[in-house]
């Protein structure tokens, strides 16, 4: 219950902010590449417009998830909000959980204004409807999901603009750790070899969530692979949920 | 009359680096707290005063002692149901308007419906936010800010009230009603116990008093055993008192106010064969006032004998540790 009113505190607080116009300058990106670049592509007009689409939906949600999320613990701090809140029955596992749900539902939001579009868009220019961006933009929010824990975690641990390098530098290597370990392993000294598997194995690989290439190309994406993708970026997100709950708990309020 | 809230030994270390170098301490400090009294907690800026709250209110941890609320039985976090707390110079979500606030924090002592819509109206009335219910917070002024943060504390109809610094940033108009609010949630029954600096506030309301300063409580005690407990002179108003006749009786100070001779005598004097004389002579007595020391007179003596008997504490633990460390080595 605690949870769900600290939830509905950042979910407001973000609509309040006008987080939601994001959604108007997606549409008018999604508009430009179907109706201006899409033409001129030579018969690639709906490939183009999904591509782009869904590639602009997820920066800008990663934007926001982040610009948001590694400010949410520390702001609290900070600004000295926090103090009203915890002196009250409220446990800092229902603190940290009530502000992931709260961002969650903003950018769970966001990702379904931008599909929407989306979605429409690529249906007028190619005249069909295309059930399959669903799947990827629900693995987008999956991969948000497990990008906005880690930037609360960031946030019970250090400054914002810290929190946003951390959080970026992860979300590249998390998109680009399989290479590594390959080029590691054909290239790199035995230390490099080592500390690229360390890094594959630990660190959450964000492309188990990107199925974008895939969906504009048309192959099919089974239900049981996005509910393994869904699961793992559920247990990254509680294990970075849990972090954050001891940063917080042993924290001193001076 | 159980006690409500208990500091045993508590005492809080802040570590100034890794290696354990101390940089404040504070404690270790043995307070209680009646139930339905109001507690002053004195002591100058930097004395340990917000610290000492955030310690009851469990936003820190103490690094000994025990804080317990209820007689004992109930440990800080459980006590959070019952417990009202506005902090120094609160500060609120900007986005919420005054309802929207209250009921957020309403919600989070698990209030719904009609009930808790029922103890907005009630705290907001009480505050004297009534009208500003609808406003959004970014538009409060710093005296609204304060009666919002008193509203939050009340939300849960708390069996005590944490004020630190309440009086504050207030005009006299928003003090004196301040001061109003706090004598009548004691007479609802509750336990206050508030912070300040403002000894004229504490004197007028508080029940007891604890003043703290270097770290330490240097004195707990009623505001009577404070106020009444030693007359420190007497003031004679008389007419008709030519000085030079006066000052011959070597009685004290003679000083003037309007038509009015002003004898002021030490505590120790014959107060009656001191009238005797003064009429003897002629003198009309209009008045005899008795002078006690007022909170501040005790306060200030209070922390500069505090202050000396602190630091020869600290000198000798100093002595004791260089003297123990020098037969170790």
């Amino acid at each position: 219950m605690k949870t769900i009113v600290m939830a509905q505190n950042t979910f407001r607080e973000g609509a309040r902010d006008r987080i939601f116009l994001a959604i108007l300058i997606f549409g008018v990106v999604v508009l430009v590449s179907g109706f201006v670049i899409g033409p001129i592509s030579l018969g690639e007009q709906t490939r183009i417009t999904q591509d782009i689409g869904l590639a602009s939906m997820s920066a800008l949600c990663f934007l926001i998830a982040v610009l948001i999320g590694t400010g949410i613990v520390f702001k609290e701090i900070e600004r000295k909000t926090v103090y009203t809140v915890l002196s009250k029955p409220v446990r800092g596992w229902e603190f940290i959980l009530g502000k992931f749900l709260g961002l969650a539902m903003i950018v769970g939001a966001l990702t379904l204004g931008m599909g929407v579009i989306l979605i429409a868009v690529s249906g007028i220019v190619s005249h069909q409807f295309h059930p399959a961006l669903v799947s990827a933009i629900f693995l987008i929010w999956m991969e948000l999901i497990l990008l906005i824990a880690l930037s609360i975690l960031m946030s019970t641990l250090c400054s914002p603009v810290l929190g946003a390098v951390f959080t970026l530098i992860l979300y590249i290597v998390g998109h680009t750790s399989a290479d590594l370990k390959e080029l590691a392993v054909r290239f790199g000294t035995p230390a490099v070899e080592v500390a690229s598997k360390v890094m594959y194995y630990t660190l959450p690989n964000l492309e188990y969530l990107n199925v974008r290439s895939k969906v504009i190309h048309g192959v099919e994406v089974d239900v049981s692979y996005i509910l393994f993708a869904c699961a793992y970026a559920l247990l990254y997100a509680l294990v970075f949920l849990t972090l954050a709950t001891l940063v917080l708990d042993r924290k001193e309020f001076k | 009359m159980g006690s409500i809230l208990k500091l045993e030994g508590t005492t809080k270390i802040f570590r100034s680096d890794l290696a354990g170098r101390h940089l404040y301490t504070l404690g270790p400090l043995d307070l209680e707290v009646v139930r339905g009294e109001i507690f002053g907690y004195l002591g100058p800026n930097g004395a340990g005063k917000t610290t000492t709250i955030k310690l009851m209110m469990g936003l820190l941890k103490p690094s000994a002692g025990r804080i317990s609320y209820f007689d004992g039985s109930t440990t800080v976090f459980e006590a959070r149901q019952k417990l009202g707390f506005l902090p120094e110079q609160p500060y609120f979500y900007q986005h919420l308007t005054g309802r929207e606030l209250l009921t957020f924090y309403g919600r989070l002592f698990g209030l719904k419906g009609s009930v808790l819509s029922d103890r907005i109206k009630n705290v907001l009335r009480q505050v004297g936010l009534t009208k500003q219910a609808e406003t959004r917070i970014s538009r409060f002024s710093k005296g609204m800010l304060q009666r919002m943060g008193l509203a939050q504390a009340l939300i849960n109809n708390p069996d005590i009230v944490v004020l630190d610094e309440p009086l504050s940033g207030l005009d006299p108009v928003g003090r004196s009603e301040l001061r109003d609010l706090i004598v009548r949630l004691k007479a609802e029954g509750r336990t206050v116990f508030f912070s300040s600096h403002i000894l004229q506030d504490v004197e007028m309301i508080c029940d007891r008093v604890a003043i703290l300063a270097y770290g330490r409580i240097l004195k707990m005690a009623t505001v009577p055993e404070v106020l009444y407990g030693s007359v420190t002179s007497y003031e004679i108003v008389a007419s008709n008192a030519p000085h030079n006749l006066v000052r011959k009786l070597c009685l004290g100070n003679l000083s003037t106010r309007g038509d009015k001779t002003i004898i002021t005598m030490p505590p120790d004097v014959d107060l009656n064969e001191s009238l005797k004389r003064l009429m003897a002579v002629g003198v009309v007595i209009e008045a005899v006032n008795p002078l006690r020391q007022t909170l501040e007179d005790y306060f200030m003596r209070e922390l500069k004998n505090g202050g000396r008997s602190v630091a020869r504490s600290q000198a000798e633990s100093k002595i004791f540790a260089e003297t123990s460390k020098e037969n170790g080595a």
